[in-house]
């Protein structure tokens, strides 16, 4: 298989592309009501994520910006926009953006520096970036970002270069992010196939290969303190080939960083990295089993006339397979099995064959029936609780494939080839499992879901509601914001869309202010129970000045839902304001298009309403005089950090 | 193959690049004549045309390029 630059995991281009795209471009170039543009976006995605050539990407270009340029855009998209910082020209990788954002539901809006504006940007105090807001910066620099030829083996100045060069990354990134106050994403520096000319260059001090190694593991380093956000250039070049990456022509008639056959591809993984910041990344991976995780039929052939494991290549590719479901479940993908079969037969083959990798505990949701797959994928995202654009479907039949992509068009379908030793580099290079670095939680994630799914059949058997809640032993702890447990915040406050009264998408700067400001409440909450560590659920920020606190940030993971979390939270706020000596408690409800599950939150809370504009927005208020708490009635624990007054 | 038959190759290419310009598709046709002809569309269109006849341009070719028929003029060499 050629992998190269085709993005094999996209479906074919149909044969009817550029009619049913000019239907969508005269569309919202005519304008239209929400519904259509709405229903002509969910076909504009589709279009977007078959493979592409020059012409269609051309074409998408067009309908990119005259998306952009509706009053309303597809409420299916979601606007990013974002300034490129590069010491080579980012032009055609700019247009190429917006196109692979399409395809991940992004509506990106791409905002380029001038060619080479990076140190200025850096060091000028005078040069401002472009008009904000932006929701990220994206810095590459190559090779020639370096100082000039150091002289070779002399590794003191080898060491200069590379601290003066790390010291002007750093400086570059507190400059941009905090100029243009967004997250910074940081490109890796892809190793140029001209530069190296010897395989010792690595041992060789002053080579540009060993500078490139070490500003890489020092944007490793960065990124895993949170510093930025890393993108992995060098991988993708790797992937592609430095030779079919790396175009000397367009370099010098252009100053193009890359090949503008890979333009393309490094676009598509840079949507599948703002696919991640923006919570639009795969959670589940939804596998088929038949010639999906081993060969042959087991119903057919047997459980012991199926092919996997050592010995044969096509049974190991099968096993390479399950270990690569394994090393996603360890990132935090939730597995689940989507299967037409007797649900005893397929079960019996991870309970008794001897080479089976995956056990059954490992899969969290296991559908073996013959029913329609669509139904079973919308049954296996409800038992999750999780939208269906969280799951990536894997099935080696193609009629399959169609099925669900044509009646769930939110679910991620990769194309997969006809041999299953080539499954795993598809779906990895598919991108749909991209994500940030990892913090804690996000690796207990597959365990809490499982844990989940357990407190799911118990609540079937307890008798009462009430009666769940105490027998899943929770522990509620609320804790003032901390250095630890700030990216988990970030990642809450800029992810969380639907437990969010006023979807304030603050920074990690703004949320190291608001930790630090004395007339600012910040909580952290997370909850335990006997099942699973859930980690960080809730994020509630308060102004808590003059004689009404204002509660200006309340947000909660929809994994804990319908457990009284909020009402347990909501009166250690109520207790902890009326004995500081505050009157009243105010709130706001701010409506998008995607918060409608708490838009009676402040109704349920107790509060009154004192007005509400036109826009939606709502404005509360709560009485203290006379409330309590009463901490017998939870059905939680409650650990509260802080010096409650 | 004649200049003309790979100027009329070129013509898709040229109606996707240009999709304002409506005129007709010669060998004079350069990018004075055409406004959404910039350096970044040049050089999309001789990697389009590259894919499109299967060949490569020299950084010298790529220099002496001055309109359509010398491109097209520059494919007709390469290709028989």
């Amino acid at each position: 298989m050629v992998f190269q630059t085709c993005m094999s995991w996209r479906e074919p281009l149909s044969s009817d592309w550029r009619v049913k795209a000019a239907e969508i471009l005269a569309l919202f170039r005519a304008g239209a009501n929400q519904s259509e543009i709405d229903a002509a976006g969910d076909r504009l995605r589709r279009l977007s994520a078959m493979r592409l050539e020059d012409g269609e990407r051309l074409i998408l270009r067009r309908i990119a910006k005259a998306t952009r340029s509706l009053n309303s855009p597809p409420s299916n998209f979601r606007a990013f926009r974002i300034l490129l910082v590069s010491n080579r020209s980012l032009g055609f990788f700019g247009g190429d953006l917006e196109v692979a954002g399409l395809a991940r539901g992004l509506l990106i809006d791409v905002v380029e520096t001038e060619f080479g504006a990076v140190s200025s940007l850096a060091f000028d105090p005078a040069i401002s970036p472009p008009d904000g807001p932006f929701d990220a910066v994206f810095l590459l620099q190559d090779e020639g970002a370096f100082h000039s030829r150091l002289e070779l083996l002399d590794a003191k100045a080898e060491q200069i270069a590379v601290d003066e060069f790390i010291a002007k990354l750093e400086h570059t990134i507190g400059a941009l992010s905090c100029k243009v106050g967004a997250p910074v994403i940081v490109a890796t520096i892809a190793s140029s196939a001209d530069t190296q000319i010897s395989s010792s260059d690595t041992a060789v001090a002053g080579s540009k290969r060993r500078i490139t190694d070490a500003v890489n593991s020092k944007i490793a380093e960065f990124a895993a303190a949170g510093a930025l956000i890393p993108f992995d250039l060098a991988n993708i070049s790797a992937r592609i080939g430095a030779m079919s990456f790396f175009d000397p022509v367009r370099f010098h008639q252009a100053k193009v960083p890359f090949s503008l056959h890979a333009s393309p591809v490094v676009a598509d993984g840079l949507a599948a990295l703002i696919a991640a910041l923006t919570g639009r990344s795969g959670r589940v991976l939804v596998l088929d089993l038949d010639n999906t995780l081993w060969g042959g039929v087991v119903a057919d052939d047997g459980l012991h006339g199926i092919r996997l494991g050592q010995g044969s290549a096509e049974g190991e590719a099968f096993l390479a397979i399950q270990e690569f479901a394994q090393d996603l479940r360890r990132r935090g993908i939730v597995l689940a099995v989507c299967s037409k079969n007797t649900e005893a037969i397929a079960r019996e083959v991870f309970d008794e064959h001897p080479d089976m990798l995956l056990r059954n505990e490992e899969i969290t949701v296991f559908v073996a029936n013959f029913d329609d797959k669509a139904s079973n994928l919308v049954r296996i995202a409800e038992t999750l609780d999780l939208g269906l654009s969280s799951l990536v479907f894997i099935d080696d039949n193609p009629a399959e494939r169609e099925r669900v992509r044509s009646s769930l068009p939110f679910v991620m379908v990769p194309e997969l080839g006809d041999d299953p030793a080539e499954f795993v580099r598809t779906i990895v290079a598919s991108g749909y499992f991209e994500h940030l670095p990892l913090n804690t939680d996000d690796v207990r994630r597959a365990s809490t879901y499982e844990a989940r799914t357990a407190a799911k059949s118990l609540l079937e058997t307890a008798k009462d509601y009430s009666e769940y809640l105490h027998s899943l032993e929770m522990v509620l702890t609320i804790a003032p914001f901390d250095m630890v447990g700030r990216a988990r915040i970030s990642q809450l406050v800029q992810k969380s869309n639907q437990f969010n009264l006023t979807t304030k998408r603050y920074t990690i700067a703004e949320l190291e202010a608001i930790e630090k400001d004395p007339s600012r409440l910040s909580w952290q909450i997370r909850l335990e129970d006997r099942f699973a560590d859930h980690g960080m659920i809730g994020v509630v920020i308060v102004e808590a000045i003059d004689d009404a606190w204002l509660i200006d940030t309340w947000i909660m993971s929809c994994r804990v839902l319908q457990r009284g979390v909020e009402n347990v939270v909501m009166d250690v706020l109520k207790y902890q304001a009326a004995t500081s000596g505050a009157s009243a408690l105010r709130g706001a409800f701010y409506p998008t298009s995607r918060n409608g599950l708490v838009k009676d939150f402040y109704d349920q809370m107790g509060f009154s309403l004192t007005n509400r504009e036109s826009s939606g927005a709502s404005f509360y208020e709560f009485d203290l005089h006379g409330s309590m708490i009463n901490r017998e009635d939870y059905p939680m624990a409650v650990d509260v950090k802080f010096n409650i007054s | 193959m004649m200049i003309e038959n790979i100027l009329a190759r070129l013509e898709p290419i040229i109606r996707d690049l240009f999709d304002e310009y409506d005129g007709p598709i010669t060998g004079k046709l350069s990018a004075k004549d055409v406004e959404q002809w910039d350096s970044l569309a040049n050089v999309q269109l001789i990697v389009m045309a590259e894919k499109a006849f299967g060949v490569r341009f020299t950084a010298g070719e790529v220099d002496g390029l001055k309109n359509l028929g010398d491109l097209a003029a520059c494919v007709c060499a390469k290709i028989s």
